[in-house]
Formats: structure tokens, sequence, C-alpha cells
């Protein structure tokens, strides 16, 4: 009894032992050699000094433009996520309600936009937002005053919106699980409206779903880097682009590493308060 | 009359699930729609609940034609086979829900979902989740909403069927009675037809979406209208036979029936609790030789497989005496049965 226990225990720990591996090398190694380097000071003249100090954090949180940069972040990811949520959810209820034999194809193209790099969709952005671009276009066709949608906050905006989208469809069909159309049904023969039904039944039932859907796309917008970089013309300043600067401009590698670590544990401080959140939530 | 479907038609693509039905029942009629699985039952009932929409036909509810109403103005109740109870909420805010839809107050709300949890026996669980009920319990639950919007019809589709044998049997008579009490119209669905027989005022047999007979639980199984009935509800010897002149020809012998066509091709059914072993003496209106070729004992009745020339026949001995004791495999028997328990259908 007690060895084929331990046996599955042992077996258990063989068939995760690649992926353990694989996460140990590409995460927590870099993770590790990122904190340590944290630690580390700068030179007057820029150059790192091995040191086991606190320093270069005490003058990050001592410069008010890094606090700055944390809220604007966290407003930005959280203005993302919370669009994609809202945009996304219909569709995903479609895509998970359709008997239509187009489904697939549907679903497909839904998240079809991951198939492409991040580059080209901002190019592709920039051909739709740009001065002269679609939009601004067609606004001077019509004699109406343009309306400045990249290198700023906006562009940045709808460029992280779309680009989290899919991953917060395919978080919510995820979510939506046995959500059971019968429900419905019984919700309108009780004499409920289609939108008494939803908003009584269906949408409590899926808080969870867009509880999960909403964190990963805040996740993944806090931790963007291409599009607020691209589509911010430099003018848009994000916890990304602002570590990105440190370790390839000013190459004030300590400070870069202590972004980011910061930037980690923001992170993970947000899940748990949102854990918190979800748990109490969750009917 | 107070539900009435006229000429009820659904197709799905090519297929016509549910053709041409039409019915009429009285007010506190309670109507069985019992038959194989695929014959359109449930799509029958979901129309009437305005769930799906018929191709051609109407439902009228007391005089009114509902047809094109949206469900949730149609005040009928409705009891999902899989309860589809709400769990997120409370058993007594599942009862209420109907009761929230119409816009009662909070505390009549209460005090009315109270009396229906208490209708239903279930009156110390209100404040408990959906999920921590039972199966039969969430049964109930699911019937106490149904009832407490006051449907003018109450739909089931399959009530019982996920619940196991004994408590179905249970739930059966409470049911009913709860809906006698409520003096309440009801249509429910099921493919068991001692559910159906035991239950209903009506038997509706519905087989490839048209229905085969309409009519009292007795009416249905002692004088089932067609071979499809014979065969679906209960079990039955059968005989094909070659008609002439009032008497039916099998396989040698000549079986008497009430009111045989006088020629043609015919299927005989007789029902195995309408046959007999005779002793070695006695005279019946049709008799057949043979020998015993299986015994199942079930309980309530010996149910014994006769060998014949004309084929295998079910004889029910009851377990009341003790002949049955003494019933061996291989025995020669004498069977028989009256000429009005044969049953027959031209082909």
């Amino acid at each position: 009894m007690n060895g084929a226990t331990s046996t599955r225990r042992l077996s258990g720990w063989l068939l995760a032992a690649p992926a353990l591996g694989l996460l140990a090398l590409a995460f927590l190694w870099p993770m590790l050699t990122l904190a340590r380097m944290s630690l580390n000071e700068t030179s007057d003249t820029g150059a790192m000094i091995e040191a086991w100090s606190l320093s270069t954090y005490a003058r990050l949180a001592a410069d008010s433009f890094n606090w700055r940069l944390t809220l604007d972040s966290l407003s930005l990811s959280a203005f993302a996520a919370t669009t994609a949520v809202i945009l996304g959810y219909p569709m995903a209820l479609f895509l998970f309600r359709t008997r239509s034999r187009f489904r697939t194809l549907l679903t497909i193209m839904a998240v079809a936009p991951l198939l492409v790099s991040g580059t080209a969709r901002v190019i592709g952005w920039l051909a739709i937002l740009g001065d002269h671009g679609l939009i601004n276009s067609v606004l001077i066709s019509v004699g109406l005053p343009t309306v400045p949608l990249i290198n700023n906050l906006a562009g940045v905006r709808i460029g992280l919106t779309e680009s989290v989208m899919p991953y917060t469809i395919l978080a919510l069909l995820a979510g939506f699980g046995r959500l059971d159309a019968r429900l419905e049904e019984a919700a309108a023969t009780l004499g409920a409206r289609p939108m008494r039904a939803f908003w009584r039944v269906t949408f409590p039932l899926t808080i969870p779903a867009v509880s999960a859907g909403w964190l990963l796309a805040f996740a993944l917008s806090i931790s963007a880097f291409i599009t607020p970089h691209l589509m911010g013309g430099g003018r848009v300043f994000v916890l990304a682009t602002e570590i990105y600067d440190a370790a390839t401009q000013t190459l004030d590698w300590p400070a870069a590493a202590a972004l980011s670590i910061y930037a980690l544990v923001l992170l993970l401080i947000l899940m748990a308060a949102h854990a918190a959140v979800t748990r109490r939530l969750t009917p | 009359m107070h539900l009435e479907l006229d000429g009820l038609t659904r197709s799905y693509g090519p297929t016509t699930v549910v053709d041409d039905v039409s019915l009429a029942i009285e007010k506190g009629c309670f109507l069985a729609l019992l038959g194989p699985s695929g014959c359109g039952k449930t799509t029958t009932l979901r129309m009437i609940a305005g769930l799906e929409r018929p191709d051609a036909g109407r439902v009228l509810v007391g005089g009114e034609d509902i047809t094109a109403l949206p469900p949730y103005r149609r005040g009928l109740g409705v009891v999902f086979q899989s309860y589809a109870l709400f769990p997120h909420m409370s058993v007594i805010g599942n009862i209420g829900f109907g009761l929230e839809m119409q816009g009662v107050a909070r505390t009549e709300r209460q005090r009315r979902a109270q009396a229906a949890l208490e209708l239903v026996g279930l009156g110390a669980h209100a404040g408990k989740r959906v999920r921590q009920l039972s199966g039969g319990q969430q049964q109930r639950v699911a019937l106490a909403r149904a009832l407490t919007i006051e449907p003018r019809v109450l739909l089931l589709d399959e009530p019982l069927s996920a619940l196991d044998a004994k408590l179905r049997e249970e739930l059966r008579a409470e049911m009913r009675q709860i809906q006698r009490r409520a003096g309440i119209t009801a249509v429910f669905v099921t493919h068991d037809q001692a559910e159906a027989l035991a239950m209903a005022d009506l038997v509706a047999v519905m087989n490839a979406g048209r229905i085969e007979q309409l009519g009292t639980p007795e009416t249905v199984f002692e004088r089932p209208s067609t071979a499809f009935v014979a065969r679906f509800v209960g079990r039955s010897a059968r005989f094909e036979a070659r008609l002439q002149d009032g008497r039916a020809h099998v396989a040698g012998t000549t079986l008497r029936g009430d009111g045989l066509p006088s020629g043609g091709r015919a299927d005989i059914y007789v029902r195995p609790h309408r046959i007999r072993l005779l002793s070695r003496d006695a005279s019946e209106d049709n008799v057949l030789d043979g020998s015993i070729a299986s015994l199942d004992y079930t309980g309530e009745v010996m149910q014994v497989t006769v060998e014949t020339g004309a084929g295998r026949v079910p004889v029910d001995v009851g377990t009341f005496d003790n002949a049955w004791r003494s019933l061996r495999v291989g025995q020669n028997v004498r069977l028989g049965w009256r000429a009005a328990d044969t049953l027959s259908f031209p082909l």
C-alpha cells in the first residue's frame, strides 16, 4: 500500500521533471540573477559596482517619476483588462452558445490575432489610427478635425485592449465551462425576460470566468512592452518601457533589475488581492 | 378544454420530429406523453412551454392561443429533467424566483415560497444551497419552484428519471397527490410505461412524432389500438396469423378472438397476465400445449416462458398460492386464454 503510494508519487515527480527543469532553467535562474543584480550599485559614471545593498531601490523610490509610472501602468492595464472583458464577454458567450457549424471558424477568427506577431498588429493599427490613417482620412473627408490616436495614451489603450482580447475570450470560454442553457430556459418559464434572466442567472454564474479573464488580461497588459513602446511613440511611459530604457538606453542595469523585481512583486500582490476578492464574489 | 394542441408540427432539417400532434385535455387532468426516446415527446412539451417554436399548429390554454407568446409570458410551470435549479441561490431563493420576477414584495415572497416548500415536505431546508440537497430533494425543490407561480399548466420533462427506483416510486405517489390537491393541469413526459400508467389520468403514446393512442391507462394497456402500443406498453405473446371466417390460423392451430376481421393477415398479441396455465381437463376459448422453456421469478409473479407449436408464449403465474412452486423447466403444460383477450392488428 505504502509502496504503491510512494511509487505513484515518484512517477508523478518524474513526469513533472522535464517541465520543472525547463522552468528552473528559463524562469527561476534568470529571476534569481535579476534579483541579485538589483542589489548591485551604479557608480556616478554609470558603471555597475558589485554590492549587496538596497541603494538602487532607495534611489528609485525617491524619484516621484517612478510612482507616477506605477499608477499609470496600473490604470492603463486596468483599463485594457476591463475593456477587453466588456467587449470580449458577449463574443465569448455567443461562441459558447452557438450551434452554428461555423462555430469553430468563428472561434479561430476571434483568436486569430494571436497568430500574428505583436509588431505586425501594431503596424496594422497605425494604418487605421495614424494621422493619415483610415479614421482620420474619413474625418478629413467629411470636414471634421482629426483626432490624434497614435503616439499618445489613447493609441496605447486601443492597441493594448485589442492585443489582450483574444486571451480574454479564451479565458472566458474556458471559464463558462458547464454554464447550462437550461438555467436560462428555467428562468424564462418563471417569467424572466431575457435581460432579466441574463443579469439574475447567467451573469452571476460567470463571475469566476470574468474574474479569471480580467486577471489574465491585466497581467498581460502590465507586462506588455511592444504596444506601449510602438504605439506610445516614446511619449507614453509604463513600467515595461522604463525597464527597457534602463537596460538598453541608460545601461543602468541595477535599476532595470530592481524595476523588474518591483513589477513582479506588484503583480503578485495584485493577484493575491484578486484571489481574495474573487473568493468573496464567487457564488 | 383547458389545454389544446392543434396540429403541432416541428422539423429539424429533413426530419419531422413532431408530426401533426393534436389533443385536448380538461382542467385538472394529468396527461402522460409516453414513448421511446426520439419519439418527439420532449419537443412537444418544449413547444407547449414556448421553448421551441412549432413550424405549424397552435397551443391553446383556457381557449387562448398562446402559440406566439414567449415562454416568460405564458405562465406555465416547467420541471426540467436536470431540474435546472439556480446553483447560486438558496433553496428559498430558487422557489421565490418566479414571484421575484412578478415583482412580489420580499416578505410576501418569502412567505409564499416557504409555504410551497412545506407543501413538498422540505420546510427545514429553506436556507440551504441547492447542491447540499440530495437528488430527490432537488426534484422536490424544482417542483415547488414551478408550483409557486401558480401555473396554468404544469409541464414535467422526465421528472423522475434521474432518481433511483425506490425513490422514484415514492415520489410518483407524492407528485400525484400534490398535483391532485392543487387541482392543476399537468403534462409529463416519460419513457417509463409503469410511471405513465401509475400517475396519469390520460396517456398519449407517441411514436415517430405522432400520437399512436390517447386513452386512459387501462385502455392503453388492455386495449392498445396499434401494434406499436401493444409492443411498447407491457409484454405480450405475439403470433403472425392468417385470418379466415373470424378465426386466426397460426402454425397449425386456430385461435379465437372477439370481432376478428374475416380475412387477411394480422399480428395477434396476448398479455401474459391474461394467459393461465390450465389443468388437464379444463377448457378455454384458446388452448395451446407446450413445455416450459424458462422460469423467471420476479417476486410478484413467476414469469413462465412456454415453448409451443405456435412459438414462445410468456405466461405470468401469480405467487399468491403455492402452485407456482411445483413448476419445472421442461415440464409439459397447457395454457389458455379467453377470446376477449386476443388482440389483433391487421398487417
